[in-house]
């Protein structure tokens, strides 16, 4: 039998989130869900974050880690017995926008947005395979699950919109181990809201969000209902005096019916223009499915949500990385220069973190024609939230191997995350088993070099 | 790099060895100390050293001449004159990537110099004073903490109203109310009481309207096979059940089911707790009578076996310290209320658990395999095949299944070659622009290739066997433990890490918890026999406090300890630390019966009390920790989906059939969708959610909608949470619909009247009459309901549906009073 954990929702409130670090304080509210928004430690840089998870591994040094002597080398076998071959860069790079940041022709697009970016170049991670480096990336731990950095975001500062969820994920990850976008220990409520990608109903006719519209009901015989139901737990609230749990349910049902017409209305583009449509690449097949993520990343984040996950596999280009690399790339370098451009005119991209990362990055030498697995350096890029624009961050080797100076891990990247967010990484705590666990673990420290 | 370092230092020491000759002078070593050195230890190191800050990292204090020179968990920190052995010179020297002190700031090169200088002149250190202990835990001092104290016997206490008491528990209660001068509220309803005990007992509305005994009532459920079923699932949550290795690979293991049915059967024949918990820890070892017990016991020990396994950890070391430790922080925390796993890195930093503790626990688990059939991807020692059931076909052995292993992997590699030399032969002919059929017509023209593709073939079909025969075992086997052929003691990881072994413990239990009787390990075995004497030991002061919380949380909502897996410091303290007593002695006195528990608390004038709300009361005691009303209490997931069933007629009591699915081509099974899990386990759509395949990180979404935990967490109490999502699935899910419907067509089919069906809804949905209100409402909102379309006359159904549906999305549905 479920316990009812708690006496009142103010003290189902309390027990859920106090007595860890800060939240005490946070000063709930008796009506107040879950997710409702609590104020950051210190003042945020960002409100909020989009994530652009690239699965697979991009490749640093084609894209955003010009390496020369890499490519001037290119063909040169080296390594003790010789059999390790340098892999130069086929593509041309070139400096882009005033600071001159080294951006290669696979992202011409993005490459225009250069002075918007503020590039990571010596991440690190410890995992080298797809199924540890994804958790590892999502959640800071490789081999067991625990809650993702969307979780504790949301756990950290609730949502700003009362009609949608307050994290959303839009690229599932089920496949890769782990609980890339889910809630381990924290409460279910903190756990993504998976929104089929794409953002239109999936082959079974199911909607984007579970359960978001009712099939069986007309909008009357809907509304009929749930006037009855409204009653019906009227009636019993009154006969039960005081009754907070009973409050919490009929909130539930008001945020449910908002969620219900704001998530379709949201996510419907048929009231975009065509030319937001044709920038995004809506309607072009190569970009159109990434295309629709990064418009509707804008649009959640317009409408408040705090952490949004969008993403593109098959970047794990071991073979045939001449041809296959030139069309992942194509795939989503203009919607999410778009998505950059959008934000920015829309006076969001100052307080809304953009990060474009993958679990790790690809070796410099040759595997087959294309690029092994390469956890000791790769790139990943940040735009607006608080970050420094125009800026690069650490420095690789000359072949683009291993991080030199300005070295980042996963933990230290989750840390600045949380800081720029207005939340300190050691004091965001949950306690569990006894423990009062953190996103970073023991470790992690923010990277202050790179906060403008 | 670390080697020059060294060297360094040496011709330091080398240098001013003579200058320790010649200075003589004590007191100006001890002034270099005070200028030097005393400073920056103080600034620099005392805030993670020192008693006075209340941390030894590491096991290292600074502040004492002694303790210095005794150094930490690894080794001595200061060797007068010896800078090699000095390891604080090594740390702040920031020689060893993995000890670099201060961690976050690197101390100057002068500084350095200075340490050095100092340790070659003999360390001159004044700070007298014994040490603070190491380890900054002290036992004695420990075993004052309640829950290490032996249970008492309390006298019941005296009441002022003698009148409202029904048994001894109530006497416990009422002192406590009276002492705040709180008064208990009233008697429930009959019909919130009959809903209550139905849930409680078997998670099931009750499916007699018509029973006002209530004593009978809990007899017949404590005796219907329903009873086992929900209080298995309370012990799976905590057991971390799932149909799954978890970790990455997450394979798939179709024979956990036999652990599942062995805990319902332990239920319903009301297996005596101590009984229960020795069979789980040591079924394997204890005798049997004959092949079914022998059977019995070996299944029980999933129990252990079943954690959370990453496969695809390389490392075996660290992949058999992972499964100690899921079973230890597991067993600690289910049966004694501990987080024992908290000191596997450094002393428990609440309780009295030293590090070496959980190594003498450590060296009875690894001492012990688990067999799962779980194929460890890298094959080892504990990558183990299933322990074959007795009296059944000989099963699938360790060895074969290497061989299994082996020649997966073999596969793998010569499929990867050959394609790789397939696309290769393609190229070199120029033909990658040719259509798949051609090049791979090409391909196999040529000799190597047709070579590869005749070894890929062999492997292939020895794999083919080797997983027929695996299939053909799986039936005869279950996911158990026993003891590996050399039992040994295992070393303490200084700070959890396999690369750095300390002391060797031997086997043995927490210091804080043992006294002169506890059984000492016998050598030859893995110690899980003695494991389960002293847990199940009378004279062990959790082992029935904690059971006996967990029923009474399973019956008012929250325990009597509220944090019912943590009884340490952590944890919260009993609201009625007699009343608890009284329980775990009545518990041990009637030989462990969790039904007998049951019944005597059932039976108590406070469980039957209304969950009324009392304005004075309430301000008094707002949490109600004392009991002056019953808890309202939210149904949890299987609750929920179970009614839902069984309201719409279409619930299927009987257990299904075993489905033991068997092992796809690919070993490396990973996380599947529902769609695929219900294939491969078969139609449980029908029967009770507690069947419905659970793994990890695919708990279905109609259950985790409702807080279903996770199986790789101990769950003692599910989590309640009340969010739109659910409000969505209630409005909008098939299930729900679904269910209404067939709800609604039972109304229909049950009688032509308005105003009985109306009735009979409020009877199986909530348990209770409708009132007048509620029928001239439902009435009204019957024929009000608009048709779908215009001029629709086919609204009978749906317009009881959508009522029906109503009910189920009410917050009465979903709550007992």
């Amino acid at each position: 039998m479920n316990p009812p954990a708690f006496q009142s929702r103010r003290d189902m409130l309390r027990s859920t989130l106090n007595g860890f670090g800060y939240l005490a304080f946070a000063g709930l509210s008796a009506e107040a869900s879950p997710t409702s928004p609590r104020p950051a430690l210190f003042p945020a840089r960002a409100k909020r974050v989009i994530m652009i998870f690239m699965q697979g591994g991009v490749s640093h040094v084609d894209t955003f880690d010009y390496k020369p002597k890499l490519n001037a080398e290119h063909g040169k076998t080296y390594g003790e017995k010789g059999t390790s071959k340098r892999f130069g860069s086929p593509w041309k790079f070139a400096q882009h926008g005033q600071s001159g940041q080294w951006v290669s022709e696979l992202f011409p697009h993005v490459a225009r947005r250069a002075d918007e970016l503020c590039v990571l170049t010596a991440m690190h991670t410890d995992q080298q395979a797809h199924e540890t480096a994804v958790p590892m990336f999502h959640t800071g731990n490789a081999s067991q699950a625990r809650p993702s950095v969307g979780a504790w975001t949301l756990y950290g500062l609730g949502s700003e919109t009362a009609d949608l969820p307050g994290y959303i994920a839009m690229n599932s990850l089920r496949s890769l181990g782990g609980q890339n976008h889910g809630s381990s220990f924290l409460p279910a409520a903190f756990q993504a809201t998976i929104v089929s990608p794409g953002g239109r109903q999936d082959s079974a006719g199911k909607p984007p969000v579970p359960n978001i519209a009712p099939a069986h009901l007309t909008p009357g015989q809907q509304r009929a209902q749930l006037d009855l139901l409204r009653k019906v737990n009227d009636r019993r609230l009154a006969l039960d005096e005081v009754n907070a749990e009973l409050e919490g349910v009929i909130h539930s049902y008001e945020m449910a019916f908002r969620m219900q017409a704001a998530v379709p209305a949201l996510m419907d583009l048929s009231r975009e223009s065509a030319s937001t449509l044709k920038a995004y690449g809506v309607g072009d097949a190569r970009t159109d499915d990434f295309g629709r993520q990064c418009l509707f990343a804008r649009k959640f984040a317009e409408a408040g949500v705090r952490y949004i996950e969008i993403g593109q596999g098959g970047w794990d280009h071991h073979f045939d990385l001449k041809n296959l690399l030139p069309a992942s790339c194509a795939g989503v370098d203009q919607p999410v220069a778009a998505l950059l451009t959008d934000l920015r005119q829309r006076g969001l991209l100052d307080d809304t973190l953009v990060i474009f990362a993958g679990e790790f990055g690809r070796t410099p030498f040759a595997q087959s024609d294309g690029r092994d697995h390469n956890n000791r350096a790769f790139t990943i890029w940040m735009a607006g939230g608080g970050v420094k624009r125009g800026h690069r961050h650490g420095i690789t080797d000359d072949y683009g191997a291993e991080g030199l100076e300005g070295r980042v891990h996963i933990h230290d990247l989750h840390a600045t995350m949380l800081h720029l967010l207005g939340l300190d990484h050691e004091k965001l705590t949950f306690r569990y088993s006894g423990r009062d666990f953190r996103l970073t673990d023991v470790k992690g420290g923010v990277v202050k070099e790179i906060i403008a | 790099m670390k080697r020059a370092f060294a060297h360094c230092l040496y011709l330091l020491v080398a240098a001013s060895q003579c200058a320790a000759a010649s200075a003589a002078d004590e007191a100006k070593a001890v002034e270099f100390f005070e200028n030097k050195i005393r400073p920056v230890l103080a600034e620099k190191c005392y805030s993670c050293h020192s008693v006075k800050a209340g941390k030894n990292k590491g096991g290292l204090l600074l502040d004492t001449r002694e303790s210095t020179r005794q150094g930490g968990d690894t080794a001595a920190a200061v060797v007068p004159g010896d800078a090699e052995k000095s390891l604080l010179l090594a740390a702040i020297g920031y020689a060893d990537a993995d000890l670099q002190m201060p961690p976050k700031e690197r101390l100057s090169a002068t500084v350095l110099a200075d340490f050095t200088q100092w340790i070659a002149m003999g360390a001159a250190d004044p700070r007298e004073g014994k040490p603070g202990s190491a380890t900054t835990i002290n036992i004695e001092e420990g075993r004052k903490h309640w829950s290490f104290q032996p249970i008492k016997n309390p006298p019941v206490p005296e009441v002022k109203d003698t009148q409202w008491p029904r048994t001894d528990i109530d006497r416990f209660i009422l002192a406590a109310l009276e002492e705040k001068g709180l008064k208990p509220v009233a008697d429930a309803l009959p019909h919130d009481l009959r809903r209550r005990i139905s849930f409680d007992l078997t998670g099931l509305p009750p499916h007699e309207f018509q029973i006002s005994d209530f004593k009978s009532q809990i007899a017949s459920l404590l005796a219907s096979p329903q009873f086992g079923e929900r209080w298995a699932r309370h012990w799976l949550d905590i057991a971390g059940y799932s149909e799954a290795s978890g970790g990455l690979q997450n394979v798939t293991l179709p024979v956990n089911f036999r652990f599942r049915d062995y805990v319902i059967a332990a239920f319903n024949k009301d297996k005596p707790y101590d009984q229960f918990v020795r069979e789980q820890l040591a079924g394997d070892l204890l005798p049997a009578a004959n092949e079914a017990q022998r059977n019995e016991h070996l299944v029980a020990t999933g129990f252990l076996s079943i954690g959370t396994k990453n496969t695809l950890e390389m490392s075996e070391h660290r992949y058999i310290m992972a499964i100690v430790d899921e079973q230890i922080d597991s067993l600690g925390r289910s049966l004694l209320g501990l987080t024992l796993a908290c000191a596997k890195c450094h002393d428990h930093k609440f309780d009295p658990i030293p590090t070496r503790d959980y190594y003498a626990l450590a060296g009875i688990l690894s001492s012990s395999e688990p067999l799962t059939g779980a194929s460890r991807r890298f094959f080892g020692r504990w990558s183990s095949g299933l322990q074959p059931l007795a009296g059944q076909p000989a099963g699938f052995s360790v060895a074969e299944l290497a061989a299994l292993l082996n020649a997966a992997r073999d596969r793998f590699a010569l499929n990867g070659k050959l394609t790789k030399a397939k696309r290769a032969a393609v190229v070199a002919a120029g033909k990658q622009n040719a259509k798949k059929e051609e090049q791979e017509a090409y391909a196999m023209t040529q000799p190597d290739i047709i070579a590869m593709k005749a070894d890929a073939d062999q492997i292939q079909a020895i794999y083919d066997t080797l997983t027929e025969r695996f299939n053909a075992a799986l039936p005869h086997s279950a996911s158990a433990m026993r003891d590996v052929p050399k039992p040994a003691d295992c070393a303490i990881h200084i700070r959890g890490e396999e690369s750095q072994l300390g002391e060797i413990v031997p086997r043995g239990f927490p210091a804080v918890l043992t006294t002169a009787t506890t059984p000492k390990v016998n050598p030859k075995q893995s110690g899980r026999i003695e494991l389960a004497q002293w847990i199940t030991s009378p004279e062990n002061p959790l082992t029935a406090r904690v059971m006996v919380n967990r029923i009474w949380q399973h019956l008012f909502g929250v325990g009597i300890v509220e944090s019912s897996d943590d009884f340490g410091k952590t944890g919260q303290p009993p609201a009625n630390v007699a009343l608890l007593d009284h329980l775990a002695q009545r518990f041990i006195a009637h030989r462990w019966s969790v039904k007998a528990m049951i019944r005597e608390i059932m039976s108590s004038h406070v469980y039957q009390l209304s969950a009324a709300h009392n304005a004075a009361a309430y301000e008094i005691d707002p949490a109600n920790r004392l009991h002056w009303r019953m808890n309202r209490r939210r149904l949890d997931a299987n609750a929920i989906r179970d009614s839902l069933l069984m309201i719409s007629g279409q619930l299927v009591l009987d257990p299904p059939k075993p489905q033991i699915h068997p092992r796809g081509k690919d070993t490396r099974i990973k996380t599947m969708d529902s769609g695929s899990m219900s294939k491969l386990f078969g139609p449980t759509d029908r029967h009770r959610t507690l069947y419905r395949p659970i793994m990890h990180e695919i708990v279905p979404a109609d259950l985790s909608v409702f807080d279903f935990p996770e199986p790789d967490l101990v769950t003692g109490r599910r989590s309640i949470t009340t969010v739109p999502t659910q409000a969505l699935f209630m409005m909008n899910s098939d299930l729900v619909v679904k269910h209404a419907q067939k709800t609604a067509q039972r109304l229909l089919a049950g009688s032509s009247d308005e105003r009985d069906r109306v009735q009979q809804a409020y009877r199986l949905m909530l348990g209770r009459d409708s009132t007048e209100d509620e029928i001239t409402e439902t009435i009204a909102f019957i024929s009000a309901y608009p048709p779908a379309a215009p001029g629709d006359q086919n609204k009978e159904l749906p317009a009881w549906s959508a009522f029906c549906q109503t009910l189920f999305a009410s917050a009465e549905f979903r709550y007992l009073y």
